[in-house]
């Protein structure tokens, strides 16, 4: 039952943070207007253009990777943690890490600190990469327990 | 009759490089038991012991093999044999 709730748990967070992405999506430009007249303030030129292009840019990834979290969480609630297609999804997400990387790669030209988003994003792509493998081994085991009469 | 064409059941559903062949119908047909009173008697489902019979388990507990073997009264060498050739992969 424990379990089960933090899944669900895990699944609401997931569905706030949609909710965030459109919300970020909506009020993109004036945070980045916002950030760009302190970045201005301080001499340095205008981020305005290239940073919104980015955002904008790393959306469609981050979109991507969250309706994979939720199919991924659905199918762990419904009990089937070991399947293939959760292996899949798991794949997907850590491409979607690799991408949202490689877009910040441009920004960080003009922005060094962005080099840190870049870090993690492909860290995490990493790691899911290494998630997606233990998946594949369970799925194995299971199949192999599966037609163990 | 009925055992040859148990027989043959057998060799068709060999799986595809497997050398142990699971005899299970040809002594379901010499002791005359259905499917499923077997799996009752042995205590696993009917989708369980269909794919024991048809040769898709990929493993077999001692325990299961035990209770196969108390309720058709045999050796566990009259249910599994060992094809040293296997049957060849499409």
């Amino acid at each position: 039952m424990k379990k089960n709730e933090s899944a669900i748990l895990t699944s609401v967070l997931i569905k706030i943070v949609y909710v965030l992405a459109v919300v970020c999506c909506i009020m993109a430009p004036y945070m980045v207007e916002h950030y760009d007249r302190m970045v201005m303030a301080k001499g340095d030129p205008s981020v305005f253009a290239p940073l919104l292009i980015t955002l904008y840019c790393a959306v469609p990834a981050a979109v991507v990777a969250l309706i994979c979290l939720d199919k991924l969480l659905k199918n762990i609630i419904g009990c089937q943690p070991f399947i293939n297609q959760n292996v899949k999804l798991l794949r997907i997400i850590s491409y979607c890490c690799f991408v949202e990387a490689l877009v910040f790669v441009y920004f960080a030209t003009l922005k060094p600190f962005a080099v840190i988003v870049i870090i993690a994003c492909a860290f995490m792509g990493l790691i899911l990469r290494v998630i997606k493998n233990v998946f594949e081994h369970a799925v194995a085991i299971r199949e192999e327990n599966d037609f163990t009469i | 009759m009925r055992l040859q064409s148990a027989r043959k059941t057998t060799l068709q559903y060999e799986r595809c490089g497997m050398k142990i062949v699971i005899n299970l119908d040809v002594m379901m047909a010499k002791r005359k038991i259905s499917s499923n009173e077997l799996a009752e008697k042995i205590g696993i489902t009917a989708a369980n012991l269909s794919v024991l019979k048809t040769g898709k388990a990929k493993a077999i507990r001692f325990s299961t093999l035990e209770k196969i073997c108390e309720v058709l009264e045999c050796q566990p060498g009259d249910i599994l044999e060992f094809d040293p050739n296997g049957t060849p992969c499409e």
